[in-house]
């Protein structure tokens, strides 16, 4: 890995809480992670873990109410967005962070051509004419592989298929030139040709502006073809941050184990699919100890009674697990349980 | 019923939503023809534009002309309609009334839909305590009847045809109000409104240009229902001698003075009554075939 300077993105003790009816749901429960540029970073976990509303939180986009950010800091060029002004913070969206969505299908206006959505964001921030917007949403539509994009940015938002309306918005998204992207799950509404093509473009978009990229996944095969490093998330928690290949080569959380083991394997004849037994806990109701204790085939006494914190367990690695600290006393080990 | 309406229709469904502007438009009212009723509608609305318009050219008579001479003749081969208790022509003032009162109508609704929906997406995009501020008057205005609301606007501000407009409108204020907001909440759910906040876009563009554009169908539907009630809400109130005063040719107000005649002469009050029936049927049913033709999926 090349040698990297300052962050340009620093995640501190993010906290984002939902209030509702039921009680308070910590969605994000304090997570910290850094970007520097041009770096790709991947945020993977299953469906609820607070991946998303991660991303959401660092833009401020978190539907409130019922959401909204408890505590920590997200510094952005040495500011904390957190404490921003509303007006601050929307010259930074789309201007210097840019966000792409999960679903092209409905992240487009279904009224308004789509080379008017880009200009949209041009004229907002660079203040751009309507005719310099324009031409420039022709050229980015060009610029993401979009062939006739004259006579594309004229159509309405239907007349495109859903890889097209991806390229779109991710035309939107980097047509200010932004310095960090966060792609919520970019293509995981695609079939698989179309996920490749969009990642490569992606990658290939990153080089050339040089931004910061947050994958967000589920997809470990994404992650494996685009990250340069990936944090593991759990119940609104990071419980592994690592380098891609050390995270596939010798994975040190029991769930990031449990995930890499649950993909299905190649060379192997598998009648049945591994899974990880149990399900997550209610984000209502958290245990005392480690969230992930009761799925765990190497929980003991203290795992679940009180939370491990997210310690270095080597240069690269941090890892939220009492096994890797010397209160670990490794008694089922030893009793041969595992 | 939606389950079989799917199964009757979903290729028009489709055909409403998708293909480029024109042929969207085309689609819309290929929808629309293909409902007779609406058609009938459509018809009826038009021939009473084209009276309102052409009015000066296709009375017979001036509608103020007085012809004491021949007053109270049933209806004749010079006189279509007959003539009032002071001689006037009938047929000349109920072409004239045509344009009071669609007049008003179309004012009325337009007053009450301009300031419904500003309060509706307000509302519907704030949410919290400004909803809640804006809704609650809406309910309070919806909790009078609506033609005493307008009794109480008209006795504060006088009897005019101006005053009914602003009364009528005022009472068609909560209802666009209210399904403005409804369709609002619906709309800012989506992800689109989301990406464009993403892209820093402010609340007045988010709301003018990504949320008003996508409401606009329930808009137009209940605008065309609103205007079947506004004239007749306006009819009531001239009727009742609150709104536009004699001799002008309003047909609350040719009701109001056949009234006196009703055994004697039933035609005096029998045309403009007939006129606002079929004026007001003529918006129903036209609304109801609108609101098919956007959204063939609630079709019964």
């Amino acid at each position: 890995m090349k040698e990297r300077n300052k962050p340009i993105l620093e995640v501190k003790g993010l906290k984002t809480l939902f209030t509702t009816k039921r009680g308070v749901s910590k969605a994000v429960d304090g997570i910290d992670f850094t970007l520097h540029k041009g770096e790709t970073l991947g945020i993977v976990g299953e469906s609820g873990c607070g991946k998303s509303m991660t991303s959401l939180s660092i833009l401020r986009l978190i539907p409130s109410p019922p959401g909204k950010i408890a505590g920590g800091s997200v510094y952005f060029k040495g500011k904390d967005l957190v404490t921003m002004s509303e007006d601050e913070m929307r010259k930074i969206r789309g201007n210097e962070i840019s966000m792409i969505f999960q679903e092209p299908m409905t992240s487009l206006n279904p009224v308004i051509p789509v080379g008017e959505q880009i200009a949209e964001a041009l004229r907002l921030h660079q203040k751009m004419g309507k005719k310099a917007a324009w031409d420039k949403s022709v050229e980015m539509l060009k610029l993401v592989g979009i062939p006739s994009p004259e006579k594309r940015a004229k159509q309405e938002p239907f007349q495109l298929s859903g890889g097209m309306r991806q390229r779109v918005m991710i035309a939107m998204a980097l047509a200010c030139t932004p310095e960090i992207l966060i792609a919520d799950e970019p293509t995981t509404a695609l079939d698989v040709t179309i996920q490749a093509q969009i990642l490569e473009l992606i990658k290939d978009l990153q080089t050339k502006i040089g931004m910061g990229v947050i994958m967000i996944t589920h997809d470990l095969g994404v992650v494996a073809e685009t990250c340069d490093k990936v944090a593991v998330m759990y119940a609104g928690n990071i419980v592994e941050h690592a380098s891609t290949e050390q995270i596939f080569a010798d994975p040190k959380h029991p769930y990031t184990q449990g995930l890499l083991n649950s993909l299905p394997k190649i060379h192997e004849d598998q009648d049945e699919l591994i899974t990880i037994d149990g399900s997550v806990p209610s984000p209502y109701n958290m245990p005392a100890g480690c969230r992930f204790a009761s799925r765990c085939p190497y929980a003991e006494d203290i795992c679940a009674t009180h939370q491990p914190d997210l310690i270095s367990h080597s240069e690269d690695v941090k890892v939220r697990c009492w096994k890797y600290t010397d209160k670990w006393t490794g008694k089922r080990d030893k009793e041969g349980v595992v | 019923m939606t389950v079989q309406a799917k199964t009757e229709q979903p290729k028009m469904a489709v055909k409403t939503l998708i293909g480029p502007k024109e042929s969207r438009i085309k689609d819309f009212l290929s929808i629309l023809i293909q409902n007779k009723a609406a058609l009938v509608g459509a018809i009826i609305i038009i021939v009473y534009l084209l009276m309102a318009v052409f009015a000066p050219l296709l009375a017979p008579y001036s509608p103020y002309e007085i012809d004491l001479e021949n007053k109270l003749t049933p209806p004749s081969a010079e006189h279509w309609m007959g003539t009032d208790d002071k001689g006037r022509d009938i047929l000349s003032r109920i072409l004239y009334g045509s344009r009071l009162s669609m007049g008003v109508g179309f004012a009325a609704v337009l007053f009450g839909a301009f300031f419904g929906i500003i309060f509706g997406l307000v509302a519907g995009y704030y949410g919290k305590w400004v909803d809640t501020i804006i809704m609650r008057m809406m309910d309070v205005m919806l909790a009078f009847p609506g033609i005493l609301l307008a009794l109480a606007i008209i006795a504060a501000l006088g009897p005019s045809l101006i005053n009914v407009t602003i009364a009528v409108g005022a009472f068609s204020v909560p209802l666009f109000a209210r399904i403005v907001r409804g369709s609002t909440l619906e709309v800012k759910r989506l992800e689109y409104i989301d990406a464009i906040r993403s892209l820093g876009a402010t609340d007045f563009v988010i709301i003018s240009k990504h949320i008003f554009p996508n409401i606009l169908s329930p808009i137009i539907v209940q605008g065309t229902l609103r205007l079947a009630t506004a004239i007749l809400s306006a009819a009531g109130l001239s009727f009742l001698g609150l709104g536009a005063q004699p001799p002008s040719p309003e047909w609350g107000t040719m009701l109001s003075s056949g009234r006196d005649f009703l055994f004697s002469a039933p035609y005096i009050a029998l045309f403009p009554g007939l006129a606002i029936s079929i004026l007001v049927l003529g918006f129903n049913i036209f609304g109801d075939g609108l609101r098919d033709a956007f959204d063939p999926r609630m079709k019964k």
